[in-house]
């Protein structure tokens, strides 16, 4: 039952990301389009910037289960199995903390913009914080799973091909 | 606040260094800030938010994908057999294809590892084929890979300009020449070691076959031409140059060329979203953690003390040259970039170094840490490519770090260099 809401909610996440990117690659060719046409969208700078937090959000989070997001190895990596293993636990309880934290302040913050409207269209300024506890609930799980993991003695290395993430 | 921010930063070091990712690091640490500040908790998570909704920084999802199109729609194939009917009959001709592939090639991507990951993957074969040993073949792709993020558009260009409020199109203007210069003294490198390994050469290719490669590569080669013709008369800025840009990639691939499947259309935007995913969250961590960081009025205390210690602009440019080579060693370009353009940038500034200029050093220093050992996310990819252990892979670069150093010293003693350019078409 869990593999099957871990694999819906990557599917999910895979989606969300897929649309964001679309979206705002569309709002931002309607904008040159439409200026070109003498007929400017106002909206269209706007949307495509909600789209970037969306899919910024959606990357984030597929990054998070195929263990891309940089960091800095070489020192634990030095260690013996066994500081290593409680190296790594108490590095994803990091992260853990870190998405707790998260989802406790983020709905305040999308409380608190819900009647602040948009600038350009009739909708409300907290769209953009909306994937916020979403994000939270994945750093949560993500980091759970690897403590997890690394207290069995596992340490996953990263999915990602690297030529798919970094400058 | 300034003392309780050096405190979180001393922790904030500790856990970088011990491995916690760099996100968590950034943002652990302004939740702290403000937590221990007695400031709204809310504050973090609205500056994540607001960080990303950018209108320049949507320029770095698209110049990904258009990247990752390209790479996809076997436009980069066409390019690098244009490169080689163009030089490849000179001593070492695949050594010189694979340079002027990857100039131009950046002209389309703004990412080193795109470039090696991408275009790299047939060099390194083509090269292999003729009996290039590996090592070589790999080293000199590492190393005109950091072209790509030098000659526009670029990626890190992009990411400098949002965090250290400098133009991104004047950056990319400013990357043209030194990205042209790495292009020549990498060549010149092949001269001498063409003549002195005694490197295979192709036949002269006659005018026939250039003309077959060029009209072959010709739409894909019209790329950089549309990205700076738009940019440069007006008709778009970067970031929407980087979404029509995109469309032409993908009406090239579709239509043109026909290589390109549309069904492969959402992996490449999954991958592109992760790539973005990676880039941003340091960017959103990081701007959480400058904020924090300007209200505890640590880089208006740091400033002064740098500039009084070391008043002389050259000087300085020294300085934060042999530091940016250190920490690009053993630090993810990106991840130096966020950390230290608040503390550094500031005082490049107050020295009256042109922001152009420092942003150009900055950046060159950092793509140079790419294919620098131990940590060099570029030579992580060229060695997997090649398939070389990555110690091989470390020792062979050595020799082509050399002309990139050399070039770093000549935009840093001389300004115009990066100025000349945008100087005349922005009229600065």
């Amino acid at each position: 039952m869990s593999k099957i809401l871990v694999a819906l909610a990557g599917r999910l996440t895979q989606a969300v990301a897929v649309v964001s990117m679309l979206a705002l690659l569309l709002c931002v060719v309607l904008g040159v389009v439409s200026r070109q046409l003498n007929a400017p969208l106002a909206w269209t700078d706007e949307v495509a910037q909600m789209f970037l937090v969306w899919a910024a959000v959606a990357g984030w989070m597929i990054a998070l289960r195929h263990r891309s997001h940089i960091r800095i190895t070489m020192l634990i990596d030095l260690l013996p199995a066994r500081a290593r293993r409680g190296a790594e636990i108490a590095i994803q309880l990091c992260v853990v903390a870190f998405g707790l934290l998260l989802l406790r302040y983020s709905p305040v913050v999308i409380e608190r913009s819900w009647d602040i409207e948009a600038i350009s269209l009739p909708v409300s300024s907290a769209i953009i914080y909306l994937p916020l506890p979403a994000l939270a609930v994945a750093l949560i799980l993500q980091g759970a799973a690897q403590a997890i993991e690394a207290a069995r003695g596992r340490f996953a290395q990263a999915a990602a091909a690297p030529e798919t993430t970094g400058l | 606040m300034t003392l309780l921010m050096t405190e979180i930063l001393g922790v904030w070091v500790l856990a970088l260094l011990l491995g916690v990712p760099l996100f968590a690091t950034m943002g652990l640490a302004a939740f702290a800030f403000v937590a221990f500040g007695g400031l709204s908790m809310s504050i973090v998570p609205q500056k994540l938010a607001q960080s990303v909704n950018s209108f320049p920084l949507l320029a770095a999802p698209l110049f990904i994908l258009m990247g990752n199109i390209m790479n996809s729609a076997g436009i980069t194939e066409r390019i690098f057999t244009f490169a080689t009917a163009c030089v490849g009959w000179l001593r070492g001709g695949l050594c010189h294809a694979n340079i002027l592939g990857s100039v131009i090639f950046a002209g389309m991507s703004g990412s080193a590892v795109a470039d090696a990951g991408g275009i790299g993957t047939l060099e390194i074969k083509a090269m292999r084929d003729e009996g290039y040993d590996p090592e070589t073949a790999a080293a000199i792709t590492a190393a005109s890979a950091t072209i790509g993020p030098i000659i526009p558009p670029s990626l890190p260009m992009v990411i400098y300009g949002v965090s250290a409020d400098v133009s991104i199109g004047g950056l990319f203007l400013a990357g043209v020449v030194p990205g042209l210069l790495m292009a020549v003294a990498l060549m010149l490198m092949v001269v001498h070691l063409a003549r002195k390994r005694n490197m295979p050469r192709h036949p002269f290719p006659g005018v026939a076959e250039f003309l077959i490669a060029l009209k072959r590569a010709f739409w894909a080669l019209m790329t950089p031409v549309i990205l700076f013709g738009g940019m440069m008369s007006g008709v778009f800025t970067p970031t929407e140059a980087a979404g029509i840009a995109t469309v032409y990639a993908l009406i090239l691939g579709l239509f043109v060329y026909r290589d390109f499947d549309l069904r492969t259309l959402p992996r490449l935007m999954i991958e592109t979203a992760e790539t973005t995913g990676v880039v941003l969250s340091l960017v959103m961590t990081a701007a959480a953690l400058g904020w924090c960081l300007s209200l505890s009025r640590i880089p208006q205390t740091v400033g002064p003390m740098l500039t009084a210690s070391i008043g002389d602009p050259l000087l300085y440019l020294l300085v934060v040259n042999l530091l940016l080579l250190f920490v690009g060693c053993f630090m993810e370009a990106l991840a130096a970039m966020l950390i230290l353009i608040p503390i550094l940038v500031p005082v490049a500034v107050q020295l009256g170094i042109d922001p152009l200029h420092f942003g150009l050093v900055f950046v060159l220093n950092l793509m140079i840490g790419t294919i620098t050992p131990p940590v060099g996310i570029v030579l992580f990819v060229t060695a997997k490519v090649a398939n070389i252990p990555f110690d091989a892979m470390a020792r062979a670069i050595l020799p082509w770090i050399v002309p990139l150093l050399a070039v770093l010293v000549a935009i840093t003693l001389w300004p115009p260099l990066t100025t000349w350019l945008p100087g005349i078409v922005m009229g600065r």
